[in-house]
């Protein structure tokens, strides 16, 4: 029996499972082999900071160890080497004279220490800082501000002004905080003189041999933690899984899509094949074989392809791996590139999730074949498939219960009011509702493509009509087929739709909220003082006549009852112009002294209602109580309780400056100019942050289009598997009707018609799968994103170009599946298909 | 169409005018190998045969002697390695597939042992297959007068599932007669049909020739379906042995048992 399944009556036939195969294994070994290479890198570049560490203090979050730290620690026996390690904040200036910063946060500067094996970074080229005026730059900052050996650089040193100095490095060295933010090497003279650095950030030391360095850890005193160098390195490392661990769960679920397509295109093939087999089946069963040896036959020849699969699929897998590598290290993510190793774990788990897959995936069509009886043998015409009238009504109890629960839970995550939550819970309901459709669709397949065909088939004739008449004949196994294409499609659509909604809304509520040019920002909120644009730079910009608005925010963090929130104030000749929030009850004009426009989509403020008292405790424990004089949609930059300046100063006396400001440009005046002109006027104030509203919607945009991509990319090769099950489905049907193209060959069908109906059968399968996709896509794409706004007025964007591109791409894939089956069946000679 | 000529009065010359212009289908010194080298096996070794408009002519031969392949070769089916055949004055050989999917769909008609009908397509839709793949408009006269003879009014549609065996051979004989092809292949129409039935059919097709005026070549090895036709043509190892006018089918078992068939 084995031999007969390895063998195997036509092994070409398995060759489309074997590729399902190959894609999908390939795809999760290549996740693999990618996590397990940039993991290590990772690791590598964390690990800079606990090399050659046995023991570690480091400070508590906003405080600096005294500098008589690395005496004390010092004069504990078995220490042999301390070294103190300073980091402050250091914003670098790049050549056009603005801020370097990462999301908006400035860089830092380290100190270069005393021990060279104790430095936490490795010098790439050049040498490292010797003399006051030297400085040596991170290399990924390097990189990206074009700044090389020999250069000078410009720091912003705490007296807000710049510093100078000659850069003689270039260093491998893990951002402060672990972000990619810009780091600075300096001597230590010369950073204390910086930054005013009163201590160090982390003492780290080296025990003697035979020392014990947890017995040292128990004898230092100090008042921030204290850790081994081991566990130093292990909390390094679970901070450096951290960057890549999301990435990884992300590249799992599209694994998981590309495994599920992979399977319904294999038990597709495997029913396909065993319905063709039938009567070989039969055979076997009136020779004796028994029920057990057929399903055997069954799972063994899964086995084998399922094997062979797999085995090709690790070599996919390691392109894969090389592929996400060279992804992750573009700036946009930035992660470091390891050397891509094929370990023992992703081979072990590609053979055994090759084989599992195939098997599993057979195992219906397998217990489908030990059900056929010996009699089939010797019937003439093969049986009927079909599930009969009881398996249709449970099919379809099943499918309304999973439609109902679905729809319940989508409604019920539209009502809820934390975004995450709700977006979850759509997404559940989502699945339970698509699900149904997948259950569903040997049902509505038939129609579909009878209603897709109708228009074409009136004008390109006979070809159409007898393409759909196919699709429609075995209705179980065109939906299996359009199955596989449709989880890709709906995905690809209903990412593009949330990526489209959110983006047009969220540009929407910020249009409404702030109809503005430049936002300007503090670049350094650091620990005790609240950061503030001077008031300089304010009075400034206000006398000048390139600028028609400039609207001063300050706000600060307030508590009442229910807890702590952010209340502002804006310029009142602001309110209705750069501020313009969405107002739900109540009217802005009402704003005066005593009351206060409050957000209602803040937590904090669920439930007030214009009229209502609000009891605001602010700095130095000074209360006001306010009344509600107006409720907007969601809270703004102003803050989610907004209060005229004369109660803001009674709340926050101490408030000097403001924390925003917002700048229109006056009608005439050229987008150049006015950058030009702000950043004269920044120039003596180098920590003031500018926002460039239409850059940053610039950057939004195409950070969006970025995620959607990536995200269809990934999907394509779900697309693809799609694609081989089509092929696969197609050829194999081509086998069973070659009798029927000869008939119609003999009645004056051409090669070219007959190819013609190949192909649109072809595209009408793909069509109905891209046409059930892109709608699903696009009503859960839409209320998934509904729901992640909550009560934000949600305004649906229908990506029409990415779906037309979307449908395009399944019915290429269609028309590409059609070429190979086509041109056998074409080719094929009349009178010996008539005699098959 | 060249049926209607032949409202002949004189019965000899009407046989001549079918002799020299009203051939339906000719072949001559017609040859057909298979295989290469050891292999070669020579289907058809110099056959030459006319099939004259009006007549229902019956192939017969015992297995291997090349009845099918000539067939296949009269209906463009399948080429001639050489010689020539010509189809109501049209040279088959070196016509490319292209054109001979044309011709077939516009001057032949076919009825085959089994498997006539696309199952996808109701009786009428494949009665109508012909005209809906060369994108005419069939006679809805005709189809009416062909559907009635042939008694298949009530079952137009019906999917070939729906259909008995005998039904489906007529609705088959219905698509062959819709178009009035020069000529009507039939090959072993009869062969899947209980003796009744089967010569239900064979009387549509007697019917047809002496009706309407159809040629129609038949491929059978069964004495009785022989005996409908007007004329049967014997072929033995590739090549015409013998001819029978007006044959009983007691007369064609003596000829067979004669070949030694």
């Amino acid at each position: 029996m084995r031999r007969t399944a390895l063998v195997g009556p036509r092994p070409r036939r398995l060759v489309p499972t074997a590729i399902a195969v190959v894609l999908a294994v390939g795809f999760v070994a290549g996740i693999m082999i990618f996590g397990a290479a940039t993991r290590a890198a990772l690791l590598d570049e964390y690990a800079r900071a606990a090399r050659n560490v046995d023991v570690a203090l480091t400070a508590a979050e906003g405080t600096r160890l005294p500098l008589s730290t690395v005496d004390d620690v010092g004069r504990v026996g078995g220490v042999t080497a301390v070294e103190g390690r300073m980091a402050e904040q250091a914003p670098l200036v790049d050549r056009q004279g603005r801020l370097v910063t990462e999301f908006g946060a400035p860089g830092h500067a380290v100190d270069v220490g005393d021990h060279p094996e104790l430095r936490p970074f490795d010098l790439r080229t050049g040498q490292v800082p010797q003399a006051d005026g030297e400085a040596a730059l991170d290399a990924r900052t390097a990189r990206r501000t074009g700044f090389r050996v020999g250069d000078t650089v410009a720091l912003v040193g705490a007296d807000e002004q710049r510093h100078e100095f000659r850069l003689v490095g270039i260093v491998d060295i893990t951002g402060v905080d672990g972000g990619n933010t810009s780091t600075v090497v300096l001597t230590r003279p010369a950073l204390v003189r910086l930054t005013g650095a009163t201590g160090y950030r982390e003492v780290v030391a080296v025990v003697a041999d035979g020392t014990v360095p947890s017995d040292v850890v128990s004898r230092v005193t100090t008042t921030g933690k204290v850790r081994t160098g081991d566990q130093l390195r292990r909390d390094l490392a679970r901070e450096a899984f951290g960057q890549i661990d999301g990435l990884l769960v992300g590249l799992q679920l599209f694994a998981a899509v590309a495994v599920l397509v992979a399977a319904l295109v294999i038990a597709n093939t495997f029913n396909i094949l065993l319905a063709q087999r039938m009567r070989e089946t039969a055979l076997l069963r009136c020779v004796g074989a028994t029920r057990a040896q057929v399903f055997r036959r069954v799972v063994a020849e899964a086995a084998a392809v399922g094997f062979a699969g797999a085995t090709l699929g690790i070599g996919v897998g390691l392109a894969i791996g090389f592929g996400l590598s060279r992804g992750a290290a573009l700036p946009g993510i930035g992660l470091p590139s390891g050397r891509l190793v094929v370990g023992v774990p992703p081979v072990l788990v590609a053979l055994l999730l090759g084989v599992v897959l195939t098997i599993v995936s057979a195992l219906v069509p397998a217990v489908r074949a030990t059900r056929v009886p010996p009699i089939a043998a010797l019937r003439v015409t093969p049986l009927g498939g079909g599930g009969g009238r009881r398996g249709r009504v449970v099919l379809v109890v099943v499918a309304a219960v999973l439609v109902l629960g679905g729809a319940a839970l989508t409604m019920v995550g539209l009502r809820t009011g934390d975004p995450q939550t709700a977006m979850a819970i759509v997404m559940a309901g989502g699945s339970c509702v698509f699900l149904a459709v997948l259950l569903l669709s040997p049902l509505f397949i038939g129609p579909l493509v009878s209603a897709l065909g109708w228009l074409p088939g009136l004008f390109v004739g006979v070809p159409v009509r007898l393409a759909a008449a196919n699709a429609r004949r075995n209705p179980g196994r065109t939906a299996a087929t359009t199955a596989a294409l449709l989880v890709g499609v709906a995905l690809m659509a209903g990412g593009s739709t949330i990526a489209a909604t959110v983006n047009r809304t969220a540009e929407a509520q910020l249009n409404l909220a702030f109809p503005v040019d430049y936002l300007l920002t503090p670049a350094v909120t650091s620990g005790d003082r609240t950061a503030t644009v001077p008031p300089s730079v304010t009075a400034g910009l206000r006398t000048d006549p390139t600028f028609e608005l400039v609207a001063a925010v300050r706000h600060d963090t307030a508590k009442t009852s229910s807890g702590a929130l952010r209340v502002g104030t804006i310029d009142e000749a602001a309110i209705g112009t750069a501020y313009r929030p969405a107002v739900t009850a109540g009217r802005l004009a009402d704003l005066r002294p005593g009351t206060a426009v409050v957000s209602s989509g803040s937590d904090v403020l669920v439930g007030r209602r214009v009229g209502d008292q609000l009891r605001l405790t602010g700095g130095g424990g000074r209360t006001i109580t306010v009344t509600v004089a107006a409720t907007v949609q969601s809270a703004t930059l102003v803050g989610d309780v907004v209060i005229t300046g004369a109660d803001f100063g009674t709340l926050f006396p101490a408030a000097a400056g403001d924390s925003l400001v917002m700048l229109r440009t006056a009608t005439g005046v050229s987008a150049v100019t006015a950058r030009d002109r702000l950043d004269t006027v920044l120039a003596t104030h180098p920590l003031v942050q500018v926002d460039d509203l239409a850059e940053f919607r610039d950057a939004r945009n195409a950070a969006i289009d970025q995620i959607v991509a990536v995200i269809a990319v990934l999907l394509a090769l779900a697309l693809i598997i799609a694609l081989v099950g089509i092929a696969n489905t197609l050829a194999l049907s081509v086998l069973e009707r070659t009798r029927e193209s000869a008939l119609l060959r003999a009645l004056g069908l051409t090669r070219g018609q007959l190819r013609a109906t190949l192909l649109a059968e072809a595209l009408l399968m793909a069509a109905a799968g891209a046409v059930v996709g892109v709608t699903f896509g696009l009503v859960y794409g839409w209320l998934t994103a509904d729901a992640a706004f909550g009560d934000v007025d949600t305004k649906v964007a229908i990506p029409v170009g990415q779906l037309a591109a979307f449908v395009g791409l399944a019915a290429l894939a269609g028309a590409l599946a059609a070429v190979l089956p086509s041109r056998r069946a074409a080719n094929a000679a009349v009178v010996v298909a008539l005699a098959d | 169409m060249v049926c209607l000529t032949m409202t002949t009065r004189h019965p000899r010359a009407a046989y001549l005018a079918r002799m020299t212009t009203t051939l339906a289908v000719e072949v001559t010194d017609l040859v057909k190998v298979y295989g290469t080298g050891d292999t070669t096996v020579r289907a058809l070794d110099g056959v030459g045969v006319a099939f004259p408009v009006g007549e229902f002519t019956a192939i017969m031969g015992p297995s291997g002697s090349g009845k099918s392949t000539l067939m296949h070769c009269l209906a463009g089916l399948d080429s001639a390695t050489s010689g020539s055949v010509r189809l109501g004055g049209t040279e088959l050989t070196g016509l490319s597939d292209k054109a001979l999917t044309l011709l077939r769909r516009q001057r032949v008609g076919f009825v085959f042992q089994s498997f006539n009908l696309l199952p996808t397509l109701t009786a009428e839709q494949n009665i109508l297959l012909p005209f809906d793949l060369a994108g005419r408009k069939p006679d809805r006269r005709r189809l009416a007068q062909v559907v009635s003879v042939l008694g298949l009014g009530e079952r137009l549609r019906h999917t070939p599932g729906q259909l008995s065996g005998g039904q489906q051979q007529r609705v088959a004989c219905a698509r062959a007669l819709l178009g009035h092809p020069d000529v009507i292949f039939a090959d072993e129409p009869t062969g899947n049909l209980d003796s009744r039935t089967g010569a239900d059919v064979l009387d549509v097709l007697r019917r047809s020739v002496r009706e309407l005026g159809q040629t129609v070549v038949m491929v059978t090895h069964d004495p009785v379906a022989a005996s409908y036709a007007d004329r049967v043509v014997m072929l033995a190892d590739g090549r015409i042995v013998d001819e029978l006018r007006h044959p009983t089918s007691e007369a064609v078992l003596d000829l067979l048992k004669r070949l030694g068939a």
